[in-house]
């Protein structure tokens, strides 16, 4: 699916997903109230949350698409930078 | 490592920064350790290298030279006013007893916490008894006998320690945090913890949401944002609570309220500092720093706080700590002060502008419609103060050029706002939810309003996680190829950029405001290359030798014979989608 076509999915389809993934972990957001605007948290805007979340995320970091030959994932990028320098003068 | 060779600044010859050299041979070591390590099933815990000195209760692991400040040269009177180098120059000439000081500083803390919330817990008792044997002891080095606050994701033995959040409601660590037994281990007394956002998410406020800590130089006023979300350090440090503290550093969180409250801090780079014994936010991204009074306060604290941990493979393999705080010790060439190294100083495309005429002062209850007379001055608030931070800049620039600086203006690397952006920002959010899985799936009310992350750490999959890392190596390598062939430090506009790269930031004041009525901040924020942090430090410190603001402190709220009161309740509260808001 392309991210104009995740773009329409319906809010409907989004809160299935995300409480089916959610459930799928063990994780249950019902024990939040449903709409309670005084409360830390309830279920109508963490998933308003979630679904701006989905709708924007995945699509914009899987839109971007790097040389896998060229590019490795890397968790500490800072401790490379020295091997960045040194492979830049050969 | 290859032997540092010596550069001619012009405060005369002097060791080359850190920054700037590039040994192939630490590089391979490095590999060649993390892939021994790989092969023996250790990774995660690597056994102890003979290669590096261990850290914990050896203190810092490379000593500073720095002279302390002469005493006699101290002009302040009470031990609360004078910096942590100053206050350590009173104990080793006697001058001052760590009793004293300590007492000192809790008066301190009863007249003001009462309005400014700074601190979860004081333990004033154990505070006292520490100073006295310290007091009994010979001087062991700068921090003997300083008082420190520390942010309460630290785990400090014996002590609660809660992260703002429901999770740890009753958390009482059984070890001290690698950062804080190395502070400890050099004679710094705890004198308590400190407000956070909840899970080191936003500014401070209870787990709820309900706001607690204040901004020292806005007591009386809730919206005035203390910065976060360490903010209790650094309302601590800026109201003189404490005399230094410590700070996170995930998406801001050491330099925006450094920033927010006239203070020094800096992040360091990715490993520099363990995060053993840290409550994790996003493992590939947090760090751990000071929030200082000034950038040789800084140095002094992260001297000790830096090394090898052989018990966190973020910190092995990496060059070792240099003489911080001696490059944070000012330079003078005849009467001038000139700048510790040869340094060009980056300036990105519009820092110097005059700012756009619309703002973005927050607004509090964001989900509250604004009336059309509380957006123009909302507006008309962020507009003047825009102009002040652009007046500040540009002076600051001057003083740097003065100082001997070269600066250039450097071209943004390509791809720079989507790399930066906020959607591959939220690729550091899978590291939140894993460690907290279990929590999550007993209770998620527990998450108070910070959840929202944590929900959509795992919404992420596997795909999305990895490409966001390849992102980050090319941030890095346009970073260091692009900015960093034209200049050896660059100032930035926001943490985000090199937080996800874990290149070292230091923010530092440069002025003040007065959008509000009353005088606010205005700092400065750079980022150095990789262990640059040597290299920032200097010029804080050149820049702080030829002005004053550093030095300023807020107004104290009125004191009572009960201590301050506490101002006016606010009128509201921060919920789960301001949370969510305040982490993009």
């Amino acid at each position: 699916m392309d991210a104009a076509r995740a773009q329409e999915l319906t809010d409907e389809e989004l809160d299935a997903y995300i409480l089916t993934r959610l459930k799928s972990l063990g994780v249950d957001l019902g024990v939040l109230p449903e709409d309670e605007p005084d409360a830390p948290a309830d279920r109508r805007r963490v998933l308003m949350g979630a679904r701006r979340f989905l709708r924007s995320t995945p699509q914009a970091i899987l839109a971007w698409e790097p040389d896998p030959q060229a590019v490795t994932p890397v968790l500490y990028p800072a401790s490379q930078g020295r091997a960045v320098r040194e492979r830049d003068r050969g | 490592m290859a032997e540092r060779p010596r550069v001619r600044g012009q405060g005369g010859g002097t060791l080359a920064p850190l920054d700037r050299l590039v040994d192939r041979r630490l590089f391979l070591e490095r590999m060649g350790l993390l892939t021994a390590a790989a092969v023996a099933g250790t990774a995660c815990t690597p056994a102890r290298s003979s290669v590096y000195t261990a850290g914990g209760a050896a203190g810092p692991s490379t000593p500073s030279s720095a002279p302390l400040p002469d005493p006699r040269s101290v002009r302040a009177t009470q031990p609360w006013e004078m910096t942590l180098a100053e206050l350590a120059s009173q104990i080793r000439e006697g001058a001052l007893s760590p009793t004293e000081v300590v007492e000192a500083y809790l008066e301190r803390i009863r007249a003001l916490e009462g309005t400014l919330r700074a601190f979860n817990t004081v333990v004033a008792e154990a505070a006292r008894a520490e100073a006295r044997k310290l007091s009994d002891r010979r001087w062991s080095g700068p921090l003997h006998g300083i008082p420190l606050a520390i942010k309460d994701n630290y785990y400090t033995q014996g002590v609660l320690t809660t992260a703002n959040s429901h999770i740890y409601r009753d958390f009482v660590p059984a070890y001290d945090a690698e950062a804080w037994a190395r502070l400890k281990a050099g004679g710094a007394i705890l004198l308590g913890k400190t407000q956070m956002g909840p899970l080191a998410t936003s500014r401070a406020t209870t787990p709820d949401g309900d706001p607690t800590t204040r901004n020292a130089w806005a007591p009386l006023d809730s919206s005035v944002d203390p910065g976060g979300s360490s903010s209790g350090s650094a309302t601590a440090v800026a109201a003189r609570m404490a005399a230094s503290a410590t700070g996170t550093q995930t998406g801001g969180s050491i330099t925006n309220p450094s920033s927010r409250q006239g203070l020094t801090g800096i992040k360091p780079t990715m490993g520099r500092v363990s995060l053993r014994g840290i409550v994790p936010l996003s493992y590939t991204r947090d760090h751990p720093g000071p929030l200082a009074r000034d950038a040789m306060d800084a140095a002094l604290m992260l001297q000790h706080m830096a090394g090898p941990d052989p018990l966190d493979p973020r910190t092995l393999g990496l060059p070792p700590v240099p003489d911080l705080a001696m490059a944070a010790q000012p330079v003078r060439s005849g009467t001038r002060t000139v700048l510790r190294w040869p340094t060009t100083l980056g300036i990105l495309p519009g820092y110097l502008d005059p700012p756009e005429p619309e703002g973005d002062e927050p607004r509090f209850p964001t989900r509250r419609e604004e009336t059309p007379g509380e957006r123009e001055r909302r507006l008309r608030v962020a507009a003047a103060r825009r102009a002040a931070e652009t007046a500040a800049r540009q002076a600051m620039v001057a003083t740097f050029e003065s100082l001997g600086a070269r600066v250039v203006e450097v071209d943004l690397p390509e791809e720079w706002e989507i790399l930066t952006s906020g959607d591959f920002n939220n690729v550091r959010l899978p590291e939140r939810a894993e460690p907290f899985l279990d929590v999550l799936r007993r209770d998620v009310r527990l998450f108070g309003v910070a959840l929202s992350p944590w929900i959509h750490g795992l919404l992420l999959s596997g795909p999305e996680y990895l490409r966001g890392q390849r992102a980050k190596m090319v941030l890095l390598q346009r970073v260091l190829d692009g900015i960093f062939s034209r200049c050896d430090a660059v100032v930035q506009t926001g943490p985000v950029p090199f937080d996800m790269i874990g290149l070292p930031l230091i923010a530092f004041p440069i002025g003040f405001e007065e959008s509000r009525g009353y005088p606010l901040p205005v700092s400065a924020l750079v980022g150095g290359l990789p262990f640059g942090e040597e290299r920032l430090l200097s010029l804080a410190a050149a820049y702080q030798a030829e002005t004053d603001w550093h030095r300023r402190r807020p107004t104290d709220p009125t004191d009572s014979p009960g201590g301050a009161p506490p101002g006016p309740a606010p009128a509201w509260r921060l919920d789960v989608l301001d949370v969510l808001e305040a982490c993009e």
